[in-house]
């Protein structure tokens, strides 16, 4: 067994030597700014019930999760989110105030062997509680827009979806084909599929399009002039006023195709891309309904960067 | 630029075939010797690479944009991509087969199913809420029921005529498979324009 001294397992990530300081240079200018405007730095545990994951419908499978039993028999996972446990701690407290958490740490996933995947992810985020609607939206925007100037990178754009919108479209839609077609963006799948319903012209429309609903504010615009439902409305609305309202309208764009990752989104959603990073670097959200698994009703939103995601599109970006 | 995978063999040709008679120059590709990488002057970097490859290719961000059939897909553990376009090229079909006797023997045991697919063998069998023994093979599936490994196979049809020829039959099909555009997520919002041109050069609008 000699050589398993030189060895690391194969879920383990390779040490990161090369930008460290780079690194922790971000992530203390992220604390900066979390922690001047009030948000709470917190040191989470690194395990949790699986049951507490399961329950919450986060979006991630159980089979992702390093799991073990303890000596309850109950199973115990490392930790694979940081929303959920902030939920849980902010269930604790005895009154529903304002609270604002921030974060840093890592979250584990695991993930098939010799995919080039990582299991280990790096965050870095906020969750603000007890703010509702679009006060709480903006807030959460403005920290974005102050955070991403941190982050070193160059070209970067931020995209906002809205899961009203989306659930709302699935309720008039009515037909549970109509959210794997629109996950995957298919065109040829949405035609046959509009073709084969007799929606009204405006819906119908609409259904074409959407898949490619995405871009700058235009977007919106376009889209508007297509609904009469008044929930829709409202959706595409407030994120007209956000964009309105926010001070990066030049890296904001929307996507009203963007499907929720977490089915406890209730309102906007906020993704942020880097063309070096095959995967977002930011996701976020608006989540009303998370704490109703905790008795409470308590508007959230919150958002966290993948500092692993950016430090590996940083070095592309240098190198490009 | 947009950089493109696509998985070598029938779907390289008949993809690139699609692509020429759309306008775009194929010539490099068509003259191409043994080389895995081409630029065409249509500013498409295209690589060539195994089914499978193409997606981890598309996983990773080396392409924005992939060309694989459908089979693939439904075998992988990989989903975070885009599907936007059915080529309606390559078309065939998932499907169990067996001798025909399969369909009446009553079995006092677990079935065994042979097969290259075997998520989709086990999806399949699942929802039948069929509990099954899978056993992969890597080529020539009918193999399996012939020596008597398995009792049926999940695999793709064609023609048929393979599995015609050693006294096998479709027991049930499980679904259409046909060539598959899939697109990087990531890609999409970067090079939105350059995509979708691609789309509708493809579609002929």
């Amino acid at each position: 067994m000699e050589e398993f001294k030189y060895l690391i397992p194969e879920e383990s990530i390779d040490a990161i030597m090369n930008n460290v300081s780079k690194l922790r240079d971000i992530e203390n200018d992220l604390r900066h700014i979390f922690v001047e405007h009030g948000y709470l730095e917190v040191l989470m545990p690194s395990f949790e019930y699986v049951e507490l994951y399961n329950d919450m419908d986060i979006g991630i499978d159980e089979e992702k999760m390093f799991q073990y039993i303890n000596y309850e028999g109950k199973r115990v996972a490392l930790r694979v989110d940081f929303t959920v446990p902030l939920a849980r701690l902010y269930s604790s407290q005895k009154e529903n105030g304002e609270k604002r958490y921030c974060y840093f740490g890592k979250v584990y996933r695991k993930e098939k062997r010799h995919k080039g995947r990582s299991s280990e992810f790096f965050q870095a985020g906020i969750e603000l509680l007890g703010k509702a609607g679009v006060a709480g939206d903006l807030e959460c925007l403005e920290l974005v827009l102050e955070t991403m100037q941190c982050l070193r990178l160059k070209t970067l754009r931020i995209e906002m979806g809205s899961a009203q919108f989306y659930n709302r479209l699935v309720e008039i839609v009515d037909d549970e084909k109509f959210v794997n077609i629109l996950k995957r963006r298919d065109l040829s799948a949405m035609k046959d599929f509009v073709e084969s319903h007799h929606f009204d012209s405006h819906l119908h429309d609409l259904l074409l399009m959407l898949p490619q609903a995405f871009g700058d504010i235009q977007v919106l615009y376009q889209v508007q002039s297509l609904i009469d439902d008044p929930l829709l409305k409202e959706a595409i609305e407030e994120c007209i006023h956000l964009y309105q309202q926010s001070k990066m309208k030049d890296i904001l764009t929307f996507d009203l195709a963007m499907t929720p990752m977490m089915k406890y989104y209730t309102g906007i959603m906020l993704k942020g891309y880097s063309p070096y990073s095959a995967e977002p670097i930011m996701n976020g959200g608006r989540y009303d309904k998370l704490m109703n698994h905790f008795q409470r009703q308590v508007p959230a939103i919150g958002f966290s960067y993948d500092l692993s995601h950016i430090l590996k599109a940083l070095e592309k970006e240098e190198e490009a | 630029m947009i950089k493109i995978a696509i998985t070598k063999g029938r779907i390289e040709k008949q993809v690139c075939q699609l692509l020429s008679k759309q306008g775009f120059d194929m010539e490099p590709i068509f003259h191409k010797d043994r080389e895995l990488m081409i630029e065409t002057p249509d500013g498409l970097s295209m690589i060539f690479a195994k089914a499978n490859d193409v997606l981890t290719f598309l996983e990773h961000g080396i392409v924005d944009v992939g060309f694989v059939g459908k089979d693939t897909l439904e075998d992988s553990d990989f989903q975070d991509y885009y599907e936007m376009l059915d080529l309606d090229i390559g078309k065939c079909y998932f499907a169990v087969a067996a001798y025909p006797g399969y369909k009446d023997k009553v079995f006092h045991r677990r079935k065994r199913i042979a097969s290259k697919y075997t998520k989709v063998a086990k999806d399949y069998f699942n929802q039948k809420q069929e509990d099954v023994e899978i056993i992969k093979l890597e080529g020539s599936v009918e193999l399996g029921p012939v020596v008597g490994l398995s009792d049926a196979i999940v695999d793709i049809v064609e023609t048929g005529s393979t599995l015609k020829a050693n006294g096998l039959e479709v027991i049930e099909k499980i679904s259409d498979i046909s060539t598959k555009m899939i697109v990087n997520k990531v890609s999409l919002k970067f090079k939105k324009e350059e995509i979708f041109d691609l789309i509708y050069k493809l579609k002929g609008e």
